[in-house]
């Protein structure tokens, strides 16, 4: 279906904002409201969305309250049959906010507004009046009127993910080819499947810009590094401390490999991309400065270089990582980003941190240090990508701004594809643009499709790919 | 935290006292707001822990789950003095772009309160509103209390040896803190 | 009717709280007549959890376990 989307300059067809031959992509499609909230309906209603980890939800009635877009969700694990389960934090009555803390335990969430209270499975177990002979008169039909659930609910080695489409494929069918790698970063370092868990509460803060900004193009996004973190070394505050800056490159160049910027052009994921052309993981390089952390990691990684000693690890392997899954989720390593939407110029940022299950205190402490001097708004390396995320907005946003194109055309024409493989998986250079593109060919794909049929993988021969 | 009950006499009674605390409090927030970033770092004990929080919302009497733990839990600020510093020389760099061009910063401090002294350190609560205006028309309102514990010294008058700052935001309605409180 | 006790003035200006506090194995009259003991008190200040195997029988809850809206019960019974 040709889309259109109503412009200050008239009705416009959604294809006609992208370029594919110069590689240029229409700033209308940034600042624009009707294709925000077309977005919410096309991608956020019908995609996977990252709800959070169950090391959140250790106990029966454990909760905590995430989003899905524009929307919050409660994510509560039950307490009769331990399930998690997602749903619509919006009471069923008349639309008010049921569960107001962000995490906890609790046996039912009532209502604040006339007490619908709901169990841990969202069954609606009690209402103001229900047994009145002057109100509801026991008409209430309790097991019409439970929270709204999402249609599909995943626990993928121990992240949570959850879609308001039933028609959805299988979220292992959505990851597509970066499945291995989504369950590779939630290895333990030991390389046990779902070793992680994650610190809490996260880091929470919203940037006035375009969601697509930073969820679309910062992974991979390799020439903004040396420009938008020219001051980082000087903080000094990788794991090493020194003034150099830590060098996590130098694990993963011991195993000999080919690194790309590859966007699957059907699934919309996309980002770093090694090629290893060895089996196994490289011996351990130490690389932190806090006394004992590297005898734990060295310990561990004896145990994953065994697991992978026949094995070629994930492209993300070897802290290689770095991709985005579509449309909003950024997995790097055990640093995984979500850039939660929330009006056309606003998107709400949450950082999560993993870190082995088991680990002992002094480990756990130091990689918690890290991450917060790091990241988030307080850290000192992402703090100068706020900056250059948000001033894009204002600066695109003009009657005379918002007329020109951006320019998506790093490497366009050099992607080339693996003979056989499946799917629209582009290959190209390791400073190219090709996973942005990618993300595009998608997101059109998304905004035009009627339902999951028009949509790979559910439509099995659809060839999405833009340019 | 003690600040219901009133500090024992000689603390409340000691006029000096608080005035020399207020003093150093007002003269370090000049120095934020002057950008004399180095002459800053001067007035942080060696073995400083500063220290700022999450916040969550919780239920009435749920006290203890409101603020994030420094002994395992995700903060803005958790760190020492070495930390701060690099801080200060990355925005030194001139090409910290999320501070440059460098923002005006009004730190206001109020609600100086010495509450005890114990040897050589005293504890000082405080409040800041700090107002950020940045490039045309960027403004950003950070308000909250401080817990400091201060330490005698000859030179700077005190030096800041704990930092407790709680910022009065669940969600970070800014999108960096590119300053110190 | 059984006696209410007066040491829990579910009605009175501390009533929230001290409906909050109820403790489990204590038992409560509702305005239908039922008595039901206190299986679980969520601490919401607005429900909770009774057990109503000893109630009488034309109260129609006899035996079940059932989540009860503060402004159905009446007081609390020795
Ligand atoms: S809106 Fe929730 S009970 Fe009425
Ligand atoms: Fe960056």
């Amino acid at each position: 279906m040709d889309l259109s989307v109503r412009t200050s300059k008239g009705d416009k067809f959604l294809r006609s904002f992208i370029d594919s031959e110069k590689g240029t992509v229409n700033r209308e499609l940034y600042i624009n409201q009707d294709v925000f909230e077309q977005e919410m309906e096309q991608i956020y209603r019908r995609c996977w969305l990252f709800l959070g980890h169950e090391s959140q939800l250790r106990n029966p009635g454990d909760f905590f309250v995430s989003r899905m877009g524009t929307e919050e969700v409660l994510v509560v694990r039950d307490r009769k049959d331990q399930k998690i389960r997602a749903f619509l934090n919006s009471c069923r009555h008349r639309g008010e906010k049921v569960c107001r803390y962000d995490q906890g335990n609790s046996l039912i969430f009532t209502c604040p507004f006339h007490a619908w209270t709901y169990d841990t499975s969202g069954r609606l177990v009690g209402a103001a009046g229900q047994n009145s002979p002057q109100g509801y008169a026991g008409d209430l039909k309790k097991e019409d009127w439970g929270l709204t659930e999402v249609a599909q609910f995943t626990n993928y080695y121990g992240t949570l993910w959850a879609t308001w489409d039933k028609d959805a494929p299988s979220f292992e069918d959505y990851l597509g080819p970066f499945a291995e790698s989504v369950r590779y970063m939630c290895e333990g370092s030991d390389g046990v499947d779902n070793g992680l868990e994650v610190f809490t509460p996260f880091q929470k803060w919203r940037v006035p810009t375009n969601w697509k900004v930073p969820a679309f193009t910062s992974s991979r996004d390799p020439e903004h590094g040396a420009m938008t973190h020219r001051s980082v070394n000087a903080a000094a505050i990788g794991p090493m401390r020194e003034l150099q800056g830590g060098d996590r490159s130098r694990k993963r160049q011991l195993i000999e490999n080919i690194t790309y910027v590859c966007g699957d052009h059907n699934l919309g994921h996309g980002g770093a991309w090694t090629k290893y052309l060895a089996p196994g993981i490289a011996e351990y390089v130490d690389g932190w400065y806090e006394d004992g952390v590297d005898d734990y990691f060295r310990e561990m990684h004896v145990k994953k270089m065994e697991k992978y000693k026949d094995r070629i690890v994930p492209p993300q392997g070897h802290d290689a990582g770095h991709f985005c899954v579509f449309p909003n989720f950024i997995m790097d390593a055990w640093r995984w980003r979500i850039w939660h939407p929330h009006e056309v110029g606003v998107v709400e940022r949450w950082s999560l941190f993993g870190v082995d299950k088991d680990a002992p205190k002094h480990v756990k402490d130091a990689v918690r240090h890290y991450v917060m001097r790091y990241n988030g708004p307080s850290g000192a390396t992402e703090s100068d990508d706020m900056e250059n995320w948000n001033y894009v907005y204002p600066a695109s946003r003009g009657a005379v701004a918002r007329e020109w194109d951006y320019n998506f055309a790093n490497g366009l024409g050099h992607g080339f594809q693996e003979d056989g493989a499946p799917g629209a998986l582009v290959f190209n250079g390791n400073r190219s643009e090709e996973a942005h593109r990618a993300r595009f060919s998608r997101w059109l794909a998304f905004m035009e499709a009627e339902s999951w049929d028009d949509l790979y993988p559910i439509k099995s021969d659809a060839n999405h790919r833009l340019w | 935290m003690t600040d219901l009950q009133r500090p024992k006499s000689e603390v409340r009674n000691d006029f000096l006292l608080q005035h020399q605390a207020a003093q150093f409090l007002y003269r370090e927030a000049r120095l934020l707001d002057e950008r004399r970033l180095s002459d800053w770092l001067e007035l942080l004990a060696e073995d400083l822990h500063y220290f700022m929080p999450l916040r969550r919302n919780i239920k009435y009497g749920d006290w203890h789950l409101e603020y994030s733990d420094p002994e395992t839990e995700i903060s803005y600020f958790d760190e020492d003095k070495s930390i701060l510093t690099g801080r200060v020389r990355q925005i030194e760099t001139g090409v910290h772009w999320a501070e440059e061009p460098v923002s005006r910063f009004e730190h206001i401090i109020s609600n100086v309160e010495v509450t005890d002294q114990i040897g050589d350190e005293i504890y000082v609560n405080s409040k800041f509103y700090t107002y950020q205006n940045r490039l045309a028309d960027e403004v950003q309102v950070f308000c909250g209390r401080r817990y400091d514990v201060l330490r005698r010294d000859e030179v700077t008058d005190f030096k800041i040896v704990k930092r407790k700052i709680l910022i009065a935001q669940n969600v970070l309605l800014a999108k960096v803190i590119n300053t110190f409180f | 009717m059984p006696e209410i006790l007066k040491e829990y003035d579910l009605r009175g200006v501390q009533g929230a709280e001290i409906f909050r506090d109820l403790t489990p194995g204590l038992k409560l009259l509702l305005d239908d007549g039922a008595i039901g003991s206190i299986v679980i008190n969520p601490a919401d200040g607005c429900y909770i959890v009774l057990d109503f195997t000893d109630s009488p029988a034309e109260a129609g809850r006899s035996g079940e376990e059932e989540i009860v809206y503060f402004e159905e019960v009446v007081g609390v019974v020795a």
